[in-house]
This record gives C-alpha cells, sequence and structure tokens, in this order.
C-alpha cells in the first residue's frame, strides 16, 4: 500500500511517500508563489528518491496552511491533527506526552493523554513571536545563515537579554545591539531565549509532561533546542527529520483512510 | 449651579469638534458601500444553506442593510414617534415600549466603520464592536442607527461605557450606572433606582406617562417571546438541530430591533416548520457534527464570522452562553403580584440578575448557566471566543478553561478582529478542535 502526505506551510513545503508504513521518500523545498506548482515538484522529488511513479500512489492527503492550495490530494487536514498523528508514531515507544511543534508562521502545542490522544492544543496568535519567522528574519538582519545560528549561539558566554517578542520591536533591538557591537553568539543566544520564553508560556497553558517531543524545522537548531531545554527545565526529543513529522502524519492518515475504504 | 449638564453644554461636542468636516463624503460612501456588500455576502451564505427553514426569510429582510426597518422607523418618527437605541442587554425594552417608542440595538457587526472610529481615537487596543459603533455614527453609514432619537446605555466595560459619552456629541444618552459589584441588596436596589430613572427620561422624551396597564401589557407580550425563543432552542438538544447557530443569532437578534408583536408571530411560524422539521428528520447540521457550545464575547450581526468558521468545519453550534445568542431572551418577568413596587422590581432584576455578562463580579451565575447547558445540550466541546480588546472575556477565559477542563470538557480559544483577515488562521484551529472532539467521541 502506498501513500503520500504533504505539507504546504508557510515557509516550506514537505512530501512524504509510505510505502507499507515505511518512509521511502520525502521531499522539501521553498514554499513559492504557486503552491500548487511547488507541492508538485516536491511531490517529484519524493517520488524520484522512493522510485516510485505517481499513479502507484494510492491515495494523498495534504495538511499545512496551504492544503486547500493543491490540486494533487482529494483529501485534507488540518497540521495540528497531521502532526499530532505523525508524533504518535514516530514517537510510539517514547510514551510522548506533549509536543511543541515549531512552524514558520505557526507554533502549536499539542498535550497527549495517556494512550497519546490529543487532548488539548494551543497556537499562537497571528503574530510571529515565537515563530521560525522569527528567526529567520533576525538571522538575516544579522548576516548569519540560518543553519549557522544554532552551532554559533553555543559559543556564548554572556546571551543578551531580548526583552520583546514583538518581530518589528526586536528587529530594532537587535540593530541596536549590533551597533553597541555586542558579540553575535550572545545576540543568537538572547534570540534563541526570547522565542523559548514564549514557547514555554504556551506550552504551559496547555500543560507540560514528560516526554516533550520537538518538532518543525526551527527544532534542527541546535541552540534553540538548547534554549528550550533550559527555559522549561525538561529534556527535548527532537525526531531525525523534524521538519517532516506533519507530511508523515498526513501520509499516516492517507494509508489509514485508504484502508477503511 | 448644582452641576448639572445645561443643554446648551451637552449641544457642544467633546469628542469631535468638526462633526461635518471631519470625513469627505467619499470616506462616508465607501464605509457605507462595504458595509452593504459585507452584509449581502453574509445574507446570501445564509440564505442558501441546505435544508434551511423558509420561515426565516422574514429574518434576513428584517436584519439586512437598509433594510426593511429603517424606512418603518422613519415613517414611524415622521410621525412624532420616538426610537431609543441600546448598547447592552440590561436595558428594559418593555420599558421603552410601555414608553410609546421603539427600540433599536445599536451595536455593530459592520467591519468598514471601524476606521473612522480609529482615525479619531486611535487603535488604542479597543474593541473592534465599540469602535464600530462610534464609527457608524460618525459617518453615518448604518440607516438603523441613524434613527435613534436618544440612546440608553448601561455602563458595563471600559469601552461600553466610554461609547455611550462619545454618542453624547451626536445624541441624548441615558448612561445607566449598572452595579458590577452583583452582592444582592444594595446592588438590585441600586439598579432599579436606574431602571426607574430611565423611566422618567423616557416619559420626557415621548411625552407620554408609562401607564401600569401598558408596562404589563408589554410584559406579558416579552414573556412569551420568551417562551418561544426556549421552545426554539430546546428543538437544538435533540440528535438533529432543525436550525443553525447561526440563524437562531440571527432570530433571537432581531427580536432588538422588531416590533416584538410581530416577530412573536414570526417565531411562532418558524417554530412550527422548525417542529415538521424535527418530526421528519430533517437536520441542518452534517452527520457525525461536533457539538458545540460558542460563548465569549458579542457576535452581532453580520458579524458571523466565527459562528460560520464553527459550522463550516464540522461543527454545529447547538447552543451558546452568548449575550447576543441565547442570553437575550432566555429569562422571563416574573411578576409576583401587580403593585407598582413588584413589576418594577420584577422587571429590573430580570435584566440585571440572570445577566452572565463578564463585567459582573462575583460571576459565577455564568459557569453554572455553562455546565447547565453542556448536559442538556449534550455538548462535546466549547468555543470561547474573545474580540480583540476585549479585556472582561479575556480574563474570564482562563478561569472558564480551568473550570472546563476539570470536568473534562475541551475548550479552544479564539481570538478576533472585525475584518477578514484572520480566517484561516481561525479556521486551522477550529478544524483541528472539531477533528479532536470527533476523535475523543470514537474512543
Amino acid at each position: 500500500m502506498i501513500s503520500a502526505g504533504i505539507d504546504l506551510g508557510s515557509t516550506y513545503v514537505k512530501a512524504v511517500i509510505l510505502k507499507d508504513l515505511k518512509r521511502v521518500g520525502y521531499g522539501v523545498a521553498q514554499t513559492g508563489y504557486d503552491h500548487d506548482l511547488t507541492s508538485k515538484k516536491v511531490f517529484s522529488t519524493a517520488l524520484l528518491m522512493a522510485g516510485l511513479e505517481e499513479k502507484d500512489v494510492e491515495h494523498i492527503v495534504s495538511t499545512g496552511y496551504g492544503r486547500r492550495v493543491t490540486t494533487l490530494a482529494r483529501e485534507n487536514i488540518s497540521e495540528i491533527s497531521a502532526n499530532a498523528r505523525g508524533v504518535q508514531w514516530l514517537g510510539a515507544e517514547l510514551g510522548v506526552r506533549t509536543i511543541i511543534d515549531i512552524g514558520g508562521q505557526d507554533t502549536k502545542v499539542i498535550a497527549f493523554d495517556d494512550d497519546m490522544k490529543m487532548i488539548n492544543f494551543a497556537m499562537n496568535d497571528k503574530c510571529a513571536a515565537g515563530t521560525g519567522r522569527f528567526l529567520e528574519v533576525l538571522a538575516r538582519e544579522l548576516k548569519v545563515p540560518l543553519d549557522e545560528m544554532g552551532p554559533l549561539s553555543l559559543k556564548s558566554t554572556d546571551p543578551v537579554d531580548i526583552t520583546t517578542t514583538c518581530l518589528v520591536f526586536a528587529k530594532s533591538e537587535v540593530a541596536a545591539l549590533i551597533f553597541k557591537g555586542l558579540k553575535k553568539e550572545d545576540i543568537i543566544m538572547g534570540i534563541h531565549m526570547a522565542v523559548a520564553r514564549r514557547l514555554a508560556s504556551m506550552a504551559k497553558k496547555v500543560g507540560v509532561r514528560d516526554v516533550v517531543f520537538f518538532d518543525g524545522g526551527p527544532a534542527r537548531n541546535i541552540g534553540m533546542v538548547y534554549a528550550m531545554e533550559k527555559e522549561l527545565g525538561r529534556k527535548m526529543y527532537v525526531p531525525e527529520m523534524p521538519q517532516i513529522v506533519t507530511a508523515t502524519g498526513a501520509a499516516l492518515i492517507a494509508a489509514e483512510n485508504l484502508k477503511g475504504k | 449651579m448644582n452641576g448639572a449638564t445645561k443643554d446648551t453644554d451637552r449641544k457642544r461636542p467633546r469628542y469631535i469638534s468638526d462633526r461635518k468636516g471631519f470625513f469627505s463624503a467619499e470616506q462616508a460612501e465607501r464605509t457605507r458601500k462595504r458595509s452593504r456588500e459585507m452584509e449581502k455576502k453574509v445574507r446570501t451564505r445564509l440564505s442558501s444553506a441546505k435544508g434551511r427553514a423558509k420561515a426565516l426569510a422574514y429574518f434576513d429582510e428584517l436584519m439586512r442593510y437598509d433594510g426593511v426597518r429603517a424606512v418603518e422607523l422613519k415613517e414611524f418618527r415622521e410621525k412624532g414617534g420616538k426610537v431609543v437605541g441600546t448598547l447592552c442587554v440590561m436595558v428594559p425594552l418593555e420599558l421603552i415600549e410601555a414608553s410609546g417608542a421603539k427600540h433599536i440595538r445599536l451595536c455593530s457587526g459592520y467591519y468598514e466603520p471601524v476606521h473612522p472610529a480609529n482615525e479619531l481615537l486611535g487603535d488604542a487596543g479597543l474593541c473592534p464592536l465599540v469602535k464600530s459603533t462610534l464609527g457608524s455614527k460618525m459617518v453615518s453609514s448604518d440607516p438603523l442607527v441613524d434613527m435613534a432619537d436618544m440612546v440608553a446605555g448601561p455602563a458595563t466595560c471600559d469601552g461600553k461605557m466610554k461609547l455611550a459619552e462619545m454618542l453624547e456629541d451626536w445624541v441624548p444618552v441615558v448612561m445607566m450606572n449598572l452595579p458590577r459589584v452583583k452582592l444582592g441588596g444594595t446592588s438590585s436596589e441600586l439598579w432599579l433606582n436606574e431602571v426607574l430613572h430611565l423611566k422618567r427620561k423616557l416619559s420626557e422624551l415621548t411625552g407620554r406617562k408609562v401607564t401600569k396597564k401598558a408596562l404589563v401589557e408589554r410584559i406579558r407580550k416579552w414573556n412569551e417571546a420568551s417562551e418561544l425563543w426556549n421552545k426554539v432552542c430546546d428543538l437544538r438538544k435533540g440528535k438533529d438541530p432543525p436550525i443553525s447557530g447561526q440563524d437562531a443569532m440571527l432570530v433571537v437578534q432581531a427580536s432588538q430591533s422588531d416590533d416584538i408583536d410581530r416577530w412573536v408571530v414570526k417565531v411562532r411560524e418558524l417554530l412550527k416548520e422548525l417542529e415538521e422539521k424535527v418530526r421528519s428528520g430533517g437536520s441542518v447540521a452534517e452527520k457525525g457534527s461536533a457539538r458545540i457550545l460558542l460563548m465569549g464575547s458579542p457576535m452581532i450581526y453580520p458579524n458571523f464570522k466565527i459562528p460560520s468558521i464553527v459550522e463550516e468545519s464540522g461543527g454545529s453550534i447547538v447552543t451558546d452562553e452568548l449575550c447576543t445568542g441565547f442570553r437575550l431572551m432566555a429569562d422571563p418577568v416574573l411578576l409576583d403580584d401587580l403593585s407598582e413596587k413588584e413589576i418594577y422590581s420584577a422587571l429590573a432584576d430580570r435584566y440585571y440578575f440572570p445577566c452572565s455578562c463578564p463585567c459582573f463580579s462575583p460571576n459565577d451565575e455564568r459557569l453554572t448557566r455553562l455546565f447547565n447547558a453542556i448536559t442538556t445540550f449534550g455538548v462535546d466541546g466549547v468555543v470561547f471566543h474573545s474580540l480583540r480588546g476585549c479585556h472582561l472575556n479575556n480574563l474570564e477565559a482562563t478561569k472558564i478553561e480551568l473550570a472546563l477542563r476539570e470536568r473534562g470538557i475541551p475548550m479552544v480559544k479564539l481570538e478576533s478582529e472585525y475584518d477578514e483577515g484572520d480566517v484561516e488562521q481561525v479556521r486551522t484551529r477550529v478544524e483541528a478542535f472539531v477533528e479532536m472532539l470527533k476523535a475523543r467521541r470514537k474512543k
């Protein structure tokens, strides 16, 4: 049985192909202007990796901000449910109770009960505080490639305190810090801590219990993981490819719905 | 002299110095045009819903922008009749009718008039409902609002209280000192005096005394209306609700500006049709939809953004805890005897004690009513909506979420503005919530 999940996020589009409930292919690309076109490109990358053709895929479920835009899928589901489904599968042995999923535009915290069923969730308001966008824009401001933010921040000895969580104000705050001549690593660590504070307050509203699963693209940032662990005082479990957890969940749902038919 | 405001003082605007010149004709026209377009869109969506009762068409026409009500009231005023605009749900409408005046609800659900209010006040973190109501008056964009000869405004939240004050730049306002600490004796006595004060102001406006006979007759009519409204709501307790949450809100909100005698006739027709629908197994909800209770900040037609998203995402709103929904007409006036004193205190109590607006403290009545509704309506989950800047609902949300969690009832909290910009974000949350509720039910 072959199914696929496509996650059309605000910043990246991700696709995952499952064959007999094993991940055999995936693709990731930056969200362009034409979401439908990007989703098709990402899907064909995943097909190439899997050594399959489009006609082999029996069912596709889309998710994410642009889930209704893609013409590939006949069914769609909210990214919260898709993410939860992905973690139920990937984190089954861990016994996950809390998920922190940090996306480009939205950040979600999901609470599981003891059977790993979703019992509560929270999502950030419509501003960029506590999202990947916050990190991305400030990285650009600092002229540091996004991938280097994490390793660089870990060199920090005296992290600065970024007091605002509003991206617009944070940009001017960071600009002022650069003018002051503060070390890049200290500023970056401060940025990570600011995002972590925001995420932690959201998580506390939902209720944090171990084990905490941390996913979404920014979870690849080792400095972000460090900041989250410090702020919440708990260990974060980051999966191998944190950015495709939601797409994996959508592919699983596609497989289940195929079986149900 | 004794500190009272002289009439000449009142004529001098306090918030806007140049009422006529502040906005260009084009701005005013744009506000009217966009308000009209917005309402039409909402009305078209509501009226094209599958399986919708035919009797609802009356309420569409009544509530539409530039609808029949404004025309009727214009004629009424030309013959010397007076119209009173109300701002919150604590104003006894029976009293307005007994004085010979007619009432309209001023609170605005139009998005566009927020902009003129922003120009005057700045953003100020103020709730969009207050801004929209003020904006409507500023640019004269709502024909119904322009019918008001006087405003009755209970001092509920900060926004509404100052809104009433600001409206005085255009129209005389009776500010009602609502006792927000709800502790029995002293509070209800103060409120009774405020109701009697309104009665005097109404008599001054219409030149007519409020007679006991007229008031009792109006109370009986409104009690009849309340009984009918409860019957309509009872039909939503069953597996197949014959009326959507949005349509129910449309019907009850119409009562605030309609001629209540006619409303009663029309709701009786509606009730008959809905009962028929229930007998034949008709339902407006999709099969297996999640049963939702909606609560939080007011949702005034045509701002049905939140309920429309809920009902488009596999949720069925079976009841609500809203001042723009069930609560509006839930309670009758209970008359023990027909002495003047008893009539007025029963009337004042009806508009005071059952009201669970978060401007009150203590407000445990809200929780009691909420849990009661959850049980009787078989609610799966609660959607709590707060308008941006609605501090009181925002604050109570924390308390309510905790109380619900203790009882194992999921709640999602949404915040929204008066525009379409946040629709997709809100939709994602609501869809996930409904998916979660359905998954829980399967278990």
